[in-house]
This record gives C-alpha cells, sequence and structure tokens, in this order.
C-alpha cells in the first residue's frame, strides 16, 4: 500500500509544477521594446495621437461648438444626442460631458506618449520633436483645464505624475519647452512632421496668449479679462513671425482652398503643421469635415449636423473667395457633387443643377437663422472647408491643418496692435490689407482689435481656435447666435470626475 | 519438469475429455418484473462463454458443465448467479439495483449519489431536456434549474445565450458560468470572430454549438461555493457540467432520429400599414410621403423556416467496455432570409478495461463542423440603421425595385432593406474538435488513479462581403470584403487520486486530490479589401483579390499570450453513521495571468449534510422518505479578464509604422472573490414520489476585477486592477418541487416546479466614479453618445438610470419629471444627486424566476408541456426609442400605430426616458410534445425494437406585456467593455415552430 501511495506521489511529482511566467505573443515586453524599440518608431505613435483633433467631436466641439462660428442644432427628430451640442453652445456643459472626458484622455495620452519618446535614447531632432508634441499637448492640456500635468520619462504609471503646474506656471513650462525644441528641430521635415517653423507658430500662440493664463478670476479660475499683455510678449510674437517669414517657406495662397484639398500637401504654400493623411495609413477622420454638416440628399450624403452661425456668413464682404466657391472651381468635384466649397447657403442642387429636396418633400434652402431646439432639416448654413475626396470619401487624403501662415500673419498683426513693436516696420493694418488683398476683399480703412477678431474668424473658421481667440479678445462668454451670456466659470472646462478620484494632487476648477 | 509438463498434457485431455462429455446446451428466459428483458448479459461463470438474451429475453448457451454458474447481469439490476445443476432450462427474473439506479450527480472530479450531495447541486438528464429543434446545450437547460436563469440574446440560429447562475456577480469581469465537457473545462467566449461587419459589431455566436444536443446524456449544474471551489478561480459563477452518451454494455443499439420543423417569426412590430400611411403622413405634416406602392418591407426579409436534424447513433459494450458513436446533421434556417446554420457533427466514446480490469481507459471525443449564414445585423448599427431598423421604418408606400429590377436606394440614410439581403454575404464557419483520453489505474482496492489529456481545438474563419452596388457611404462604388479568422486552443493535463475506505460500519472517507495544468492559446487574423471590380458578394466572398486596396491599417492578426492554469485540488468526503456527511475541498490555482507578485489563490469549501430522517428519535412519519439538511460555504474565484493585463506591453500602432504602449502592468492583478454561504434542505414524501429543494444563498464578490481610469498622463485611458472598494451582493431563495402526481395503472401525471427569487446589488462605487459608471449604449440617430443604465452605490447591477417621462404637454412636447425639485427640466445625464433629472427606474434582473414542466402518459401515448417566466425584470426598447417617432412619419419613415396615435409633435424626436423602458415579465409556453411510441409487436417486425413519432410546438406562446419582438433578449451595448443587461435593440426576432419528429430505435 506504501508503496503504490509512493509510486503515485511519484508520478504526480513529475508531472508537477510549471513555471507560470507569463510571456507576451502578439506584443512585446517594456524590455524588449527598450531594448529593440526605435526611438523613431515611438515618435510616430506621439504624432498619430494628434489624430485627437480631427473627429467631429472632443477636442475640436470642445472649441468650436462653445464659440461663436457653428453650432450643432436639433432638427426634430434629429440631433438632440441628449442635449451634448446645445450644452456646449449655450456654455450649460457640466463634469459629466463625455467630450470633456474624452478629451482629456487623448490630450494627456499625447503628453504621455511624446514623453515615451525620451525612454528610447533619441536622436537630439527626435527628443526636439518629441518636446515639441509635448508642449503641443501641455498646451491644449492648459487652455482648456488650466493646468499643465506631465511625467518623467520612466515614472510608475501606477502613481499620480511628477509634474504639476497651475495656469500662471503652465504657461512657462510650455515655453520653455518649446524653446528648448526649437534649437534642435529641422527646418524642414517630413510631412505631418514638427519643424522650427511650427514651433516657432506655437511659442507665438503661447506668448500672446500668456497674459491670459497670467490673470485669475474672481473664483480663482480663469478670467473674462481685459489682460495686460506685456510688450516682452508681444515682441517675442513679432520677432517668431519674422522669423517664420525670414525662412522663405511660405506664402499666402491666392487658391484658399488649396490649404484644404485632396492633396493640399503638395498644392497649400500655408500649412506649417499638418496631420499628414495618407490613404489606408494614417487617417484623422478629415472625412468628418463634409460628413458633420452636409445634409442626407446631398452628395456625399451626410449627417445634416452642425451649421455656420448667420453673423459669421455676413461678416464677409461680397467677392471674398473665403466665404464660398463654386463646385466647378474644384476638378475633383465637378460632375460628382453640386455641393460648393465654403460656406453653403440658399437652395442646394445636384451635380445635374437640378434642386435637392429635404426628407419630408420641400425643397432644400439653407439659411441663416436657426433655432438650437427647434431646426427644421434645412434651418442653417453648412461649410465645406475640406473639399471632398471623392476617391476615398472614408479615408480622405487631405492633410488636416492645425497652424498655418495666415494664422502667423494674423497673430503678428495683433501682436502689433497690442503694444508690440515690428522692426520691419510693418502695421497691423498692413498685414491685414495684404492678407485681404490676396483673399479678394476690399482693404479695410483701418484694424482695432475687434475688426481683427472678425478678420481672424474670417480667415480661419471652423479650423479649431475660436475658442482660444474669444477668450483673448474677452468676447467668449458673450451672448451671440443662439446663445445668452455665460459666467467665468466656463472659461475652463471640468477635470473629469475619474481624474480627481485617481489623483489626489488635482483640485476641481471652481463652479463645477 | 518434463515430468510435470506430461502430467499437465495428460490433465488437460482428461479436462477436455470431461467437458466434452458433460457439457451440455442450457436456454431459457430472463425477465425482470415488468416481463422479458432483452439485451442481458449471461455467462458461464470463470470462463469467457457467454451470450446475450434476444428481443424476446430469450437466450442459449452451449458447452455449459453441468455444475457451472451461470450469472445474469443488465445494467440497473442486481447480479444473479445461478448454479446450472444440471438443468438444461434455466429462467431467471432480476431485481432492479436500487442503489445503481439512485440519481447521481457530478461534483466535479468525482461523483455522489444526490441523496448524498452536501451542495447545492443539479442535475438534468436528457429525458428531460427541453424538446424540439436544439442547437446548444444551454437551450436544453433553460428554465429547468432553480437559480439558473438563460437568456438566448436574440432568435437568430445559433445565437448566443447569457448564462447566470444566481445572479451576476462581476461587473467587467465575465459572468458565465464554467462550462465542463466531459470532464475538461472549456475556456470561455465564443471561438468565432464577432467583428467586421460595417453594420456594427454582430451577436456572439454559442461556444456551445459544437456538441450536438442528441448526443447529451445529463446537464449537471453546481450553484454554490462548496460544490464550485473545487473549480477554484473558476467556480464564481457557477459550474456546468455537460456530459456527453457512452455505450452500455449488451447488444448494439442502433438509434435513428430525424426531425423537420418549419418556423415563423412569433411577434411582428405594429408599424404603419402601406394602406394607412400616406394619410397618416398628411396629418403629420409631409403631404408627400406616400409614393404609390403598397408593400409590407419587414414581411419582405422573412421567410418561413425550413429546418431538418438526422442523427444515428451505435452503441453497445461488453463487461471490459463499451462504445457509442454518433453522427449529426442539423441544416436551420434563420426566418430572416438567407441566414441559417448548417451543423455536422460526431462524437464518439469509448472505453475498454484491461489488465485485468485493472486499468480503464476512456476516449471522448467530438468533432464538429458548423457554418454560419448571418445577416447585416449589429448590436451598435449606427443612426444609419442595420436590416432590421432599415425594413422597420423603410416607407411602405415606397417600392424596393424599381421597374428595371434594380433596387430603391434613396440615400445611405435610407438603406433598402431588400439591397441588405441580396447584397450582403455573411459566412462563419468554425471546425473544432474534442478529445479526452482518459486512463483509470486500480493501484490496490479502494485507490485509484486517473489521468487525462485533453485537447480542444477550434478554428474559425468569418468572410463578409458588401457589393459595391449597396448604397451606404462606405461601399457605393467600392464594395467591401473582410476576412477574419480566429484559433482557440485549451490542452489539459490531468491526474487525480481517489481513495476509498470504510472503517467499520460508521466511518466512510472519500479523498481525491489531484494536481491539473491547462494551457489556453488564442490568436487570429484579418484583413479588409475594398475598390471591387466585381459586384456579386457571393464572388468578393470567395476571391477577395477582386479588390484593389488594401489598406495597412485594415490587416493584421494577434496572438494572445499564453495563458497557463496550474492547480492542486484535493476533497474530502466523510460519512459518520450514515447520516452525517462532511466535504471539504481546497484547490490552490496559479495562473499565468495574475500579476507577478499574486500568483496563486487559494479557494477552500465546506460542506456539511444531516439526513434527518434516519434519525430515529426525531420522530418523522413514516411518509418522510427523506428530510436533509445542507449547508455550504466557500471561497471561489473569477478571473476572466485577458491574458497580458498585468503586464507593461508594446504594440504596433494601427498601421504598423509606430512602436507604443498599449497596456499599463499592474504585478498585483489577480482574480475577484466572491464568498458563499448556503443553506438548504431536501424533502422527499412517499418513498420521493414528491420532493422539494429549498434552498437559501447569499454571496459577496470583492476584489471586482475592473478597468479603472489610469492616472494620466498614461498611455491608456483604463488598465486593469482589481477594485477593491466596491462589492457586488447576491442573494436568494432557490425552491424546486416535483411530483408523481398520478403514476399508476396507465395514465400518469407528473409535475415539475422550480421557482428562483433573487436579489442583486452593488456598493461602492462612487469613491472612484463619483457619477457612477454609465453603460448600456442607448444608439440611434439624435441618440448619439446616450446611456441608459448606470452602475451606482446601493443599486442592482444594470439599473436603468433615466428621465421619467409622464406624457405630452399641449403642444406635444415630451414632459419630464423633475426629479431633484430644484425646478429646473434637465433630461440630461449628470450622476446622482447632481444638477439632472434622472432617477433608477428599474433593472433588467429578474425578481422571480419559474419554470413548470408536465407530463401526461397514457399507455404509448405522452404529452409534455414545459413553461417558463420571468418577472420584476424591465426592458429598454431601443428599437422603439430610436424608429418610433411622428418626426420620423415627418421625414417618410415608418412608426408604429401607437406612436402615431399619441400627443406627441409631429416633429417629435427619439428620447432617451422611461417612455421606452417596458415590463419583461413573461410566461412562455416554451414547448408542447406529443408523442406516440411503438413497439416491434405493434410494429411486427422483430428488426426494429421501438418506433416513437413525436409533434413539438417550440414557443408556442407569450404572454407578456412587452410590445417588441420578445422580451427574452440581450443585445450587447456595452460602454468601454462594461456589459449591459436587458436592452433590446433591432434584435433578430424570434419564432414560433412546429417540429415533426421521429426515433427509431434498432
Amino acid at each position: 500500500m506504501k508503496k503504490y501511495l509512493f509510486l503515485s506521489m511519484l508520478v504526480l511529482s513529475l508531472v508537477g509544477c510549471t513555471s507560470l511566467d507569463e510571456e507576451l505573443e502578439g506584443t512585446v515586453s517594456a524590455a524588449v521594446a527598450a531594448q529593440a524599440g526605435d526611438a523613431a518608431d515611438v515618435l510616430t505613435s506621439a504624432y498619430q495621437t494628434l489624430n485627437a483633433f480631427g473627429t467631429q467631436d472632443n477636442i475640436w466641439a470642445l472649441a468650436q461648438h462653445t464659440s461663436d462660428e457653428l453650432a450643432g442644432p436639433t432638427r426634430g427628430p434629429d440631433w438632440d444626442d441628449g442635449g451634448v451640442w446645445r450644452d456646449l453652445h449655450t456654455h450649460n456643459w457640466a463634469s459629466s460631458s463625455n467630450f470633456v472626458n474624452s478629451s482629456w484622455g487623448s490630450m494627456l495620452q499625447g503628453v504621455f506618449r511624446s514623453t515615451q519618446v525620451l525612454e528610447f535614447s533619441p536622436t537630439p531632432q527626435q527628443e526636439a520633436e518629441a518636446k515639441f508634441l509635448r508642449a503641443f499637448f501641455s498646451f491644449t492640456v492648459l487652455d482648456n483645464w488650466g493646468l499643465v500635468l506631465g511625467r518623467e520619462p520612466g515614472e510608475d504609471l501606477t502613481q499620480p505624475p511628477s509634474l504639476f503646474f497651475g495656469r500662471a506656471d503652465g504657461i512657462d513650462f510650455v515655453i520653455s519647452e518649446l524653446e528648448d525644441a526649437l534649437a534642435n528641430l529641422p527646418n524642414t521635415n517630413a510631412a505631418g512632421r514638427a519643424t522650427k517653423n511650427a514651433a516657432r507658430a506655437m511659442l507665438m500662440k503661447a506668448h500672446l496668449n500668456r497674459a491670459v493664463y497670467k490673470a485669475t478670476g474672481a473664483n480663482g479660475g480663469a478670467q473674462v479679462g481685459p489682460f495686460s499683455f506685456e510688450a516682452a510678449d508681444m515682441n517675442a510674437v513679432i520677432s517668431y513671425a519674422n522669423d517664420i517669414i525670414a525662412s522663405g517657406q511660405f506664402s499666402l495662397d491666392p487658391d484658399y482652398f488649396d490649404n484644404f484639398r485632396p492633396d493640399n500637401g503638395s498644392l497649400s504654400s500655408e500649412n506649417i503643421f499638418v496631420l499628414n493623411n495618407v490613404r489606408g495609413v494614417n487617417s484623422s477622420n478629415s472625412q468628418s469635415r463634409w460628413f458633420m454638416t452636409l445634409h442626407y440628399n446631398q452628395t456625399p450624403g451626410g449627417w445634416n449636423g452642425f451649421v455656420a452661425l448667420g453673423d459669421l456668413y455676413d461678416s464677409f464682404d461680397e467677392g471674398d473667395i473665403r466665404r464660398g466657391m463654386p463646385t466647378e472651381e474644384f476638378p475633383e468635384l465637378d460632375g460628382r457633387t453640386g455641393v460648393d466649397v465654403g460656406i453653403l447657403i440658399g437652395n442646394q442642387f445636384d451635380k445635374d443643377g437640378n434642386q435637392i429636396k429635404e426628407r419630408p418633400g420641400a425643397d432644400l434652402v439653407f439659411t441663416k437663422n436657426f433655432s438650437l431646439t427647434a431646426s427644421n432639416e434645412s434651418q442653417g448654413l453648412r461649410v465645406i472647408k475640406y473639399p471632398m475626396d471623392f476617391e476615398n470619401l472614408d479615408s480622405p487624403e487631405n492633410d488636416y491643418v492645425l497652424v498655418r501662415y495666415a494664422d502667423v500673419l494674423l497673430m503678428k498683426a495683433e501682436a502689433i496692435l497690442r503694444g508690440g513693436t515690428d522692426p520691419n516696420a510693418q502695421t497691423a493694418l498692413g498685414i491685414v490689407n495684404d492678407l485681404r488683398s490676396v483673399r479678394n476683399a476690399p482693404a479695410l480703412g483701418a484694424v482695432d482689435l475687434t475688426e481683427l477678431l472678425a478678420e481672424r474668424s474670417r480667415e480661419l473658421y471652423w479650423e479649431g481656435w475660436r475658442r482660444n481667440d474669444q477668450i483673448r479678445f474677452s468676447t467668449y462668454l458673450n451672448a451671440f447666435q443662439q446663445k445668452p451670456t455665460s459666467t467665468e466659470t466656463f472659461l475652463l472646462f471640468p477635470i473629469p470626475p475619474g481624474a480627481l478620484s485617481t489623483n489626489p494632487i488635482l483640485v476641481q476648477n471652481p463652479g463645477y | 519438469m518434463k515430468n510435470s509438463l506430461r502430467k499437465g498434457v495428460f490433465l488437460f485431455c482428461a479436462l477436455l475429455c470431461y467437458g466434452m462429455v458433460q457439457a451440455q446446451s442450457v436456454s431459457g428466459t430472463v425477465s425482470d418484473a415488468n416481463g422479458p428483458l432483452p439485451g442481458a448479459n449471461v455467462l458461464v461463470k470463470g470462463t469467457t462463454n457467454g451470450t446475450q438474451t434476444d428481443f424476446d429475453g430469450n437466450y442459449t448457451l452451449s458447452g455449459v458443465p453441468a455444475d457451472a454458474v451461470l450469472v445474469f447481469s443488465y445494467i440497473g439490476f442486481k447480479t444473479l448467479e445461478v448454479p446450472v445443476g444440471g438443468r438444461s432450462s434455466v429462467n431467471v427474473t432480476l431485481e432492479e439495483d436500487a442503489q445503481a439506479l439512485e440519481e447521481v450527480v457530478l461534483v466535479g472530479y468525482g461523483s455522489v449519489r444526490k441523496k448524498d450531495a452536501t451542495g447545492a447541486v443539479a442535475s438534468v438528464k436528457a429525458e428531460d431536456f427541453n424538446k424540439g429543434v436544439t442547437t446548444s446545450a444551454d437551450q436544453l437547460l433553460q428554465g429547468r434549474v432553480s437559480g439558473v436563469q438563460i437568456t438566448t440574446s436574440s432568435g437568430e440560429p445559433g445565437a448566443a445565450a447569457n448564462i447566470r447562475v444566481r445572479g451576476t456577480s462581476s461587473i467587467r469581469a465575465g459572468n458565465d458560468p464554467l462550462i465542463v465537457v466531459d470532464g475538461v473545462p472549456l475556456s470561455g467566449g465564443s471561438p468565432t470572430p464577432g467583428s467586421g461587419s460595417p453594420f456594427g459589431d454582430s451577436s456572439a455566436t454559442n461556444p456551445l454549438n459544437f456538441i450536438n444536443t442528441q448526443d447529451i446524456e445529463s446537464i449537471d449544474v453546481l450553484k454554490d461555493a462548496s460544490a464550485t471551489a473545487i473549480y477554484g478561480s473558476r467556480g464564481a459563477n457557477g459550474v456546468i457540467l455537460i456530459t456527453t452518451k457512452s455505450g452500455k454494455s449488451g447488444k448494439p443499439q442502433i438509434t435513428y432520429s430525424s426531425s423537420y420543423s418549419f418556423a415563423n417569426i412569433s411577434e411582428r412590430l405594429d408599424v404603419i400599414e402601406a394602406k394607412d400611411f400616406g394619410a397618416l403622413a398628411t396629418a403629420a405634416g409631409n403631404p408627400s410621403a406616400d409614393e404609390g406602392a403598397r408593400l409590407d418591407p419587414f414581411n419582405n426579409i422573412l421567410q418561413t423556416a425550413f429546418t431538418q436534424t438526422q442523427d444515428i447513433s451505435i452503441a453497445g459494450g461488453s463487461d471490459t467496455g463499451n462504445y457509442r458513436f454518433s453522427v449529426g446533421y442539423l441544416d436551420q434556417e434563420g426566418i430572416i432570409k438567407n441566414t441559417g446554420q448548417e451543423k455536422y457533427t460526431t462524437n464518439l466514446n469509448l472505453s475498454q478495461n484491461a489488465f485485468n480490469d485493472r486499468v480503464k481507459f476512456t476516449i471522448n471525443t467530438i468533432a464538429s463542423f458548423v457554418r454560419d449564414d448571418r445577416a447585416a445585423i449589429g448590436d451598435f448599427a449606427g443612426a444609419e440603421g442595420d436590416l432590421i431598423s432599415s425594413a422597420l421604418k423603410w416607407n411602405p408606400t415606397r417600392a424596393l425595385r424599381n421597374p428595371d429590377g434594380s433596387f430603391v436606394q434613396p440615400s445611405d440614410n435610407q438603406r433598402n432593406p431588400l439591397a441588405l439581403i441580396d447584397l450582403y454575404k455573411d459566412i462563419t464557419e468554425t471546425t473544432r474538435v474534442f478529445t479526452n483520453l482518459g486512463a483509470r489505474v486500480q493501484i490496490i482496492d479502494g485507490l485509484s488513479y486517473q489521468v487525462n489529456i485533453a485537447v480542444d481545438h477550434a478554428k474559425a474563419d468569418r468572410r463578409i462581403a458588401i457589393s459595391k452596388d449597396l448604397n451606404t457611404n462606405e461601399t457605393l462604388g467600392r464594395g467591401r470584403a473582410d476576412i477574419l479568422s480566429a484559433t482557440n486552443s485549451n490542452i489539459l493535463f490531468e491526474n487525480t487520486l481517489t481513495w476509498d475506505k470504510q472503517f467499520g460500519n460508521n466511518y466512510k472517507l472519500n479523498l481525491i486530490g489531484g494536481y491539473s495544468y491547462q494551457l489556453f492559446e488564442s490568436r487570429g487574423t484579418f484583413t479588409t479589401a475594398r475598390d471591387f471590380t466585381i459586384s456579386d458578394p457571393n464572388t468578393m466572398i470567395k476571391n477577395i483579390g477582386f479588390g484593389s486596396t488594401f489598406n495597412p491599417s485594415e490587416q493584421g492578426s494577434f496572438t494572445a499570450p499564453k495563458s497557463e492554469l496550474q492547480s492542486f485540488f484535493g476533497r474530502a468526503n466523510a460519512t459518520l453513521f450514515d447520516k452525517y456527511l462532511l466535504t471539504a475541498t481546497l484547490r490552490v490555482d496559479g495562473s499565468s495571468r495574475f500579476g507577478s507578485d499574486e500568483q496563486y489563490g487559494y479557494f477552500p469549501s465546506f460542506g456539511a449534510a444531516w439526513q434527518m430522517h434516519k434519525e430515529e428519535w426525531l420522530g418523522l412519519p413514516d411518509y418522510v422518505s427523506d428530510l436533509k439538511l445542507r449547508v455550504g460555504y466557500g471561497i471561489t474565484g473569477n478571473q476572466e479578464f485577458d491574458a497580458g493585463n498585468s503586464q507593461t506591453q508594446f504594440g504596433p500602432t494601427a498601421d504598423g509604422l509606430g512602436l507604443q504602449q498599449v497596456n499599463v502592468g499592474n504585478d498585483k492583478l489577480q482574480w475577484e472573490e466572491t464568498e458563499q454561504v448556503n443553506i438548504g434542505v431536501d424533502i422527499g414524501i412517499l418513498n420521493d414520489r414528491f420532493t422539494a429543494s429549498i434552498d437559501y444563498y447569499y454571496k459577496e464578490t470583492s476584489d471586482i476585477l475592473f478597468r479603472l481610469p489610469a492616472i494620466q498622463p498614461a498611455p491608456n485611458v483604463f488598465f486593469w486592477q482589481n477594485f477593491s472598494d466596491v462589492t457586488v451582493r447576491n442573494q436568494g431563495v432557490d425552491i424546486s418541487l416535483s411530483g408523481d402526481i398520478i403514476d399508476t395503472g396507465d395514465f400518469k401525471f407528473s409535475l415539475n416546479y422550480n421557482m428562483s427569487f433573487l436579489d442583486n446589488e452593488i456598493n461602492g462605487i462612487s469613491k472612484q466614479f463619483p457619477i457612477g459608471i454609465p453603460t448600456g449604449a442607448i444608439t440611434g440617430q439624435s441618440l448619439t453618445g446616450q446611456t441608459g443604465q448606470l452602475l451606482f452605490d446601493d443599486t442592482a447591477l444594470f439599473s436603468f438610470y433615466l428621465p421619467i417621462f409622464e406624457g405630452y404637454d399641449s403642444a406635444g412636447a415630451p414632459i419630464f419629471r423633475d426629479v431633484n425639485n430644484d425646478g429646473i427640466i434637465n433630461p440630461n445625464f449628470d450622476g446622482p444627486g447632481g444638477t439632472s433629472d434622472r432617477a433608477f427606474v428599474g433593472d433588467p434582473n429578474p425578481d422571480i424566476i419559474i419554470g413548470i414542466q408536465a407530463n401526461f402518459s397514457y399507455k404509448k401515448w405522452d404529452l409534455s408541456a414545459f413553461f417558463n417566466g420571468a418577472y420584476g425584470a424591465e426592458i429598454f426598447d431601443n428599437t422603439a426609442a430610436q424608429l418610433f417617432t411622428k418626426g420620423a412619419i415627418a421625414r417618410g419613415e415608418n412608426t408604429s400605430t401607437t406612436n402615431i396615435n399619441s400627443a406627441a409633435a409631429n416633429n417629435e424626436g427619439p428620447i432617451l426616458s422611461t417612455k421606452d423602458l417596458k415590463s419583461g415579465d413573461f410566461l412562455r409556453l416554451n414547448n408542447l410534445t406529443l408523442g406516440y411510441t411503438f413497439d416491434s409487436e405493434q410494429l411486427k417486425q422483430s428488426w426494429i425494437n421501438s418506433l416513437r413519432l413525436t409533434v413539438t410546438g417550440q414557443n408556442l406562446f407569450v404572454i407578456t406585456p412587452y410590445d417588441g419582438f420578445d422580451p427574452e433578449v440581450n443585445v450587447n451595448k456595452g460602454v468601454d467593455g462594461v456589459p449591459s443587461f436587458g436592452i433590446d435593440s433591432t434584435a433578430f426576432p424570434r419564432s414560433t415552430s412546429v417540429v415533426f419528429g421521429l426515433t427509431a430505435n434498432f
């Protein structure tokens, strides 16, 4: 009996005990990645997190729906979506907002991914690109939530991050990071990659807005303004602008929409920093730019969603090419659709010139007036800033523009108006009129800050900068079409509840 | 030596001569209490000379020595030894062996008599399974066992089922019970790829499809922790043990069965008919809606579904081994055109004794091939819609085809349902091979060693093609085809030692100790092709080379880390004085999935039972044949998260150009833990003619596995952690009653009734999630980003959290209740206590589930009826919420007649509110079978033993207030991987069917 028991124990012990250390199969461990990984590949992944800027919701919606350029009206049975679009436009969002929460995650993911490049022994240029990207994401986090969060390379990710700045210190951190990056960035780089000029343009944004972040409101959060812009900041803006101009890489493009067409990568002479979209490789969702606004019965059939405010349309002079161009001017569209480019107003036609109908049967006629809660299918002006890529409707090649030369020039003009001095002796009026002339708009007799803000809208409408501009010009909380005045609380977005509960150093922004 | 050899030869010759002289032929009849017994074994003791009785119970044996002893044996009867004593005719009557016939339940790594079980266990045998066409084991079991809720996700052939044993104990990790087939634990989840369709992820197919339901002998359910703890880190959700049929000793039994059935949709939705559409649309503000045609769009996608099954099995055996081999064929059509399931299965079970019966080898093998033809129906179809929503909303006055035969396809937003049928092809083919080789060695009396080596390998290919003729933004003019493959394997190596020992008359001990090692692997590939030169989806699906665009981000493969589970387990059963039963188990589970700090988990359990009816001093009346009190306690686990989550991982970006961190490692990641207490009583009256079992249980789950928000900046939004603040509590009462109400004479009537009460609550969510965890995506146009369920403190899991709808105001706008009494109506989402007017308004977990089985028989006729039902559950009807609005008819889409008659404004849009929250109470006549059995005498054919003909109605009626297709529905509407429950959203409709069946035994 004992013998048998012994025998059985022997059998058991022979078969027993495997080491349970898990080996990865379809992915690699940190150790393998550290050994075999190339900083270039990690950098590519960091660049791809920028795609978060390209969708019709999230960070772009926070920048545009809350501004005086755009709204998402409910159309009878369509587009209520639990009031999410309405809440953005009327400044009535709460900390439960999905868009606020997902934008927070994607922007800070960008901060993480760009930081991680530094763990992979990057070349000086790769390090500079990573720092530029981190600064780009950090600037966005600062602008929207009023703080900067960061990690040192290789930190324990189950612990709160070691870098934390409030608004006033945060902007100085972003500026120093961009200055740091500028030194080793190349003059030219592959499509969609950071250059010295991209860093200069972002340094301009940072200096131009610095006073906004230095100011504190009565409730301890952001302040509505007016702000005390320092001459040193304005001169820095002008100086970087002059560096960009002097680089000779950019000029105003006489064909405004070349900046946005499917082959804008080669056509545009203005795009400084873009999301480079290549069919089947990188896709930043540029298609959302047409689907989100076109009517169901147009070609391509859209979602009949977002509209431009009437004041935006009225702000243009007749003949300004930025307001709109006919389909026929665009070979990639002609014969495929009757949809024009720019702001769409009035009767809409198909490619053969036949009037398009609404689904209930009436003619499809886009109007300036609309109601945020009760529009019909036609109401509201539509915008086609990015001409459709019919070859790749679902994964188009239109590069998505983040920063553009015209913006640089307008920022320079603004810095001059705000007390800066241009060593090249350009005036704000001169800069604006040069731009207007290329856009086929009559010259202005004078330009003040109000006119400059309007010009920025005419030039940069729907490009994702409007919230930032309006806050700097103190018009963000004002009443505009389909929006009442709002309180200083809404100058910053709430920190997501999930972030507050996992990171004890965070404090909710005032008012939420 | 030489001498002794010579002696031996002489002796042999002498014996031979003696035998030749003395041997004779013996014949006779073997019968039991009811008459002759065919197939009984007759053997001359100590020899291999034996035979079997024929159909009339007769046998003849030649060469029987006059002083021989005949051994008569038959399964289920006491073996009888009769000395021949020179007779030439020996007739015997065998007595039933009560011990052998007594019900046995499997308890994992062994079995016990039901009467001796200490845990809450139930066993359902083949004769009690649900009748009719069944494609997976869960359908056999639905409603049969108290405490087990089985919800089929839809009416699609081969649809997956939600199986919940005693409620839902986990949030994020799987809630399905561990399934063990012929001793082999399966890996969780479906082996078929679920994604790939642009109409949203398809519902998962049923992972149990690979077993032919005709091959299943019994299904045993282990419900409480004292029973499931032997399965350790996989036992928390209960364990279901499926046993396939094996042969019995005796002559070969050949069984052929066949069925033919016809199914039609059981419930239509009440949409506006073509003849009324124009006038109603005009009244709703759209005078041009009537386009002249008159059709029923939904009817155009339906068909009468024909199904046939053919099964043949051969079984038999001897004293030393047995065999059973079966082949099955199922060809089931779905009630939606071009859908169905075709299935081929084989099952071979062998056992063979060797080495003087000291070793018993067993082989179980299942091989199956399943082909699923699926329709363009998705869980997340998007605003444009899938086949079901397109058919429901199609303007019934608009023709589906142009005069030239082409499809009418106005826009991506109004998809032609017939085009979605014709221009879409979706085939999944799954091959699965399951084998289990076992050897049991009798080391000494009472001590045996068992080794099992098992392999379960499944390979599935899914191919989907969408013609470029289909008008969706993605496909028009381009076409798209996807090929997805998935390979899953599971290898088991298991050793157990069993020791049975009796100490005197009063102490019995049964010990089991074991070691098992199990390995799970999973990998797959996917590819998408676009821009096809041809438009026929039937050709596209066969050669994606007709496509010209292969985007790098749409090609790829994946391989999950190997998941290894190494376990040591033991169980001790002690029986004292034949009435006190004690069980203790322990399992130590080590898993490679767990973090390096927490590789081994310990799962103990204890159970005790007291057979009170054996206590003289209690003085129970004689008619009490059984009274047993049971208590049990145990700790079990759940480890259903993907392998690799405890480690920091780097992977490629979608286009393969970049490298990025995809997971935050967590060395402390481990199983979640469920503690359960069970108290039960079993009662038998009048020799168990009436029985009752009542169990109360309380279970609490902690260390919940969950993806918590990563602390930003971080590589991804979530990472897996054990969520220590949260507990999920389930408690309830399971009752089952059965009675042979009339069991004498020609007429028999028996009734079984089971009933389960269930209460579920989750606590402690708000510490990490101040506004709760939203789930239950409510989708459709104008409902983007909406959720209807919220996991929050002190609520039932998957509670609905919605604005309360109180009718329409005079302008037709919806009125919502001011829940927080702040004077402002804000139906938009915010956490409880926030600014919004939402409230917890019910949950989809039924409070009571019941099953009622009635069996009648009269002579050779039999009739059985089975009802199942659930009460106290709510369902959110996402189909109605997204489609049935007045605004729909205003834009020329169909809506429901209820909606058109409501006081809503003409531009009413989809709203998320209690308007579409409906009671899911129901009572279903699940199946009704009438059968007649002919015996060979009646048939006047000796080659056939019996012939049984049946007519079965499946799902003949449902009594329910629910006005969707069916109240038993569950479409996956999870958010960020947090599952949902109880949402109906364009699910594949259910059917009512009539099945004609034939079973012949030869």
